[in-house]
């Protein structure tokens, strides 16, 4: 279960402050995150990421409360707990499908890069349809299936949470249904959380529930 | 480790063409100045050597560097000169071996040396094939000289006429080719080596033509007056010396007096050196001794100042290179600010993503040590004979 309770932050330029009184998740339970630019969705899955510290307030994700753990422990935590997708994708340009797919396990000394893993993370992308292409350096890819190689990217730890930013932003219907397909069959299957911001309002029924963002501003 | 030495490998593979610009500037600014510092020092080994080797010379008075790099190198295209009596001088004085040098002409654009046997001897040239020149006009030719211009024992070279519009001036002389030395790495390896006599045949010192008594050339007598005979120009002048004609070659004019550019004195002992250094400090003296290692010395002396110039600049060229490979490093690293974050929010630590950009610089700088290395290696192995290729 995710928990934020009395939360407060704000930039440190004074034009952006976010403020939750109380917001839970319940594990395994699908949430969507609307509301208009600038109104802190993402900042508020970057909050319960762990990616920026709260000036106030408690971030409970399953007992543990973020604020209360180390930079390292934090980012331990994140590593084996949560599967993050970008707005903007953020794949290394230099490196191939399957590379970026594995890469959390390259970058992080945390998480130990098994064959088995390696194994996995090209099942994964022959789910998606990116069998084909698992060497395939990304700048090489169209937009959807940049994005899809995003998704596989989160789930390959097994994570409990799913936190993804407008993950069908600026996709075709046919790629949009692919990654959504993707994340609720495996929020489904393992018991995940999944917490998505969006602007799309076509894909706010595959949701349990919707939470405007309006409701974290004073 | 693995993993991040795997990630530097992908990003430097991936930017190959900038890595390989960095990569190529680093190793040439390292190389340069130790490449230019083994090659000097080689040069300066090669140059002492053969200075250590030539104990004494005497030549005319003038610019002892001249006289030195004349010859050791015969390098000047219009040596002063001495007289014969010289070569007599040292020989008389029991103090030192006398080996005659005459290096005024040239074949095409070889040295053509007149010398003695000695000079082999005090060189150290041994014969690759055939033999040592024996007769008059024959000649021993360096290995290069062989190679370049394809000539083996049996063959000929021509003397060049010093200048092609002098009609009067001395004959072309064909002399056959007796035997090849073995390469030396010296400008010995370019040079003809002749009799000093033969020089003086090609000077006009000497010549033959056909006998003036024989029936066949009454042509060309305009008088006989006792035993001496006038004849007309049509008389035919030999431009080679075989078995044949040999006898027919004479010197007009006193053999002392005849030149040579230096002569090589062989002291029998260091006293012996001093003591021939001594007979030439007269002040009515008109020819000079010195000793080509302290010419030598003082040579390199300038060349090394030169050189600490020379890496100075290197060194600085260096900094403005490393400066710009480091803007070059800053630059990227803002471009690549994104990918950056994106592995921190994935999991990276900082140190972990500063010590990828740092392994990076370090992978890059490493490849560029090792190539640098490798390249003055292959210089100190190979460099010095490109340089002597080039040279000689």
């Amino acid at each position: 279960m995710i928990h934020l309770s009395s939360i407060s932050f704000s930039y440190g330029r004074g034009d952006f402050s976010l403020h939750i009184d109380d917001f839970s998740v319940a594990r395994g339970e699908s949430v969507a995150i609307i509301g208009p630019s600038g109104t802190g969705k993402t900042t508020l899955l970057n909050l319960i990421a762990g990616i920026l510290p709260v000036d106030a307030g408690n971030v409970d994700v399953d007992g543990t409360s973020l604020p209360t753990l180390s930079d390292k422990r934090v980012r331990e935590f994140r590593i084996r707990r949560m599967g993050l997708v970008f707005q903007e994708f953020e794949l290394v340009p230099h490196l191939s499908v399957l590379d970026n797919i594995t890469l959390p396990y390259r970058i992080s000394a945390a998480l130990q890069l098994s064959p088995e893993t390696r194994e996995r993370a090209r099942s994964i992308a022959g789910e998606v349809g990116l069998g084909g292409k698992i060497l395939r350096n990304v700048r090489r890819l169209s937009q959807g299936e940049r994005q899809r190689v995003a998704v596989c990217r989160a789930l390959l730890p097994k994570p409990d949470i799913l936190l993804t930013d407008e993950p069908t932003g600026n996709l075709d219907p046919k790629s949009k249904t692919r990654v959504l397909d993707l994340l609720f069959d495996y929020a489904k299957q393992n018991q995940a959380t999944l917490l998505t911001v969006t602007h799309d309002q076509s894909i706010l029924n595959s949701f349990d529930r919707t939470v405007d963002s309006a409701a974290f501003h004073d | 480790m693995i993993e991040t030495l795997y990630l530097i490998w992908r990003y430097l593979v991936y930017h190959k063409v900038k890595t390989g610009l960095v990569v190529a500037s680093i190793t040439l600014i390292l190389y340069l100045p130790f490449a230019l510092r083994v090659l000097v020092r080689q040069s300066a080994g090669e140059l002492t050597a053969r200075a250590e080797a030539t104990p004494l010379l005497v030549g005319a008075k003038g610019s002892p560097l001249e006289l030195v790099l004349n010859s050791l190198y015969f390098a000047t295209d219009t040596p002063t000169q001495m007289k014969y009596e010289e070569f007599q001088r040292v020989l008389d004085s029991d103090l030192a071996v006398p080996v005659p040098l005459y290096t005024r002409f040239r074949s095409h654009k070889n040295p053509i040396v007149g010398t003695s046997l000695d000079y082999f001897e005090v060189r150290g040239l041994r014969l690759a094939s055939g033999r040592n020149m024996v007769m008059l006009g024959e000649c021993v030719i360096g290995s290069k000289m062989a190679q370049d211009l394809n000539l083996k024992p049996g063959d000929s070279v021509v003397s060049s006429p010093e200048s092609v519009f002098d009609l009067a001036g001395v004959y072309p002389l064909k002399m056959p080719v007796a035997g090849i030395l073995e390469p030396a790495g010296t400008p010995d390896d370019s040079a003809v080596f002749v009799d000093v006599k033969t020089t003086w045949v090609i000077e006009g010192l000497a010549h033959g033509h056909q006998d003036l008594a024989d029936p066949s050339a009454s042509a060309a007598v305009l008088k006989t007056e006792g035993n001496t005979i006038v004849a007309n120009s049509s008389i035919v002048q030999f431009n080679e010396i075989t078995e044949s004609n040999a006898d027919s070659f004479h010197f007009h004019g006193n053999q002392i007096e005849f030149p040579l550019t230096a002569v090589i004195a062989v002291p029998y002992s260091p006293k012996s050196g001093t003591m021939l250094q001594g007979r030439y400090l007269g002040g009515e003296e008109q020819v000079q001794i010195v000793s080509p290692t302290s010419i030598m010395n003082s040579l390199l002396e300038t060349v090394l100042t030169v050189e600490h110039y020379a890496v100075a600049a290197a060194f600085i060229i260096g900094a403005a290179t490393i400066a710009t490979a480091g803007l070059v490093f800053l630059l990227s690293a803002r471009l690549r600010a994104g990918e950056l974050r994106t592995l921190h929010r994935i999991g990276g630590s900082t140190l972990r993503i500063r010590g990828l950009i740092a392994g990076e610089i370090a992978m890059v700088l490493l490849t560029s040590a090792i190539l640098a290395c490798a390249m003055t290696a292959l210089t100190a192995q190979f460099g010095f004979r490109i340089f002597q290729f080039i040279l000689f």
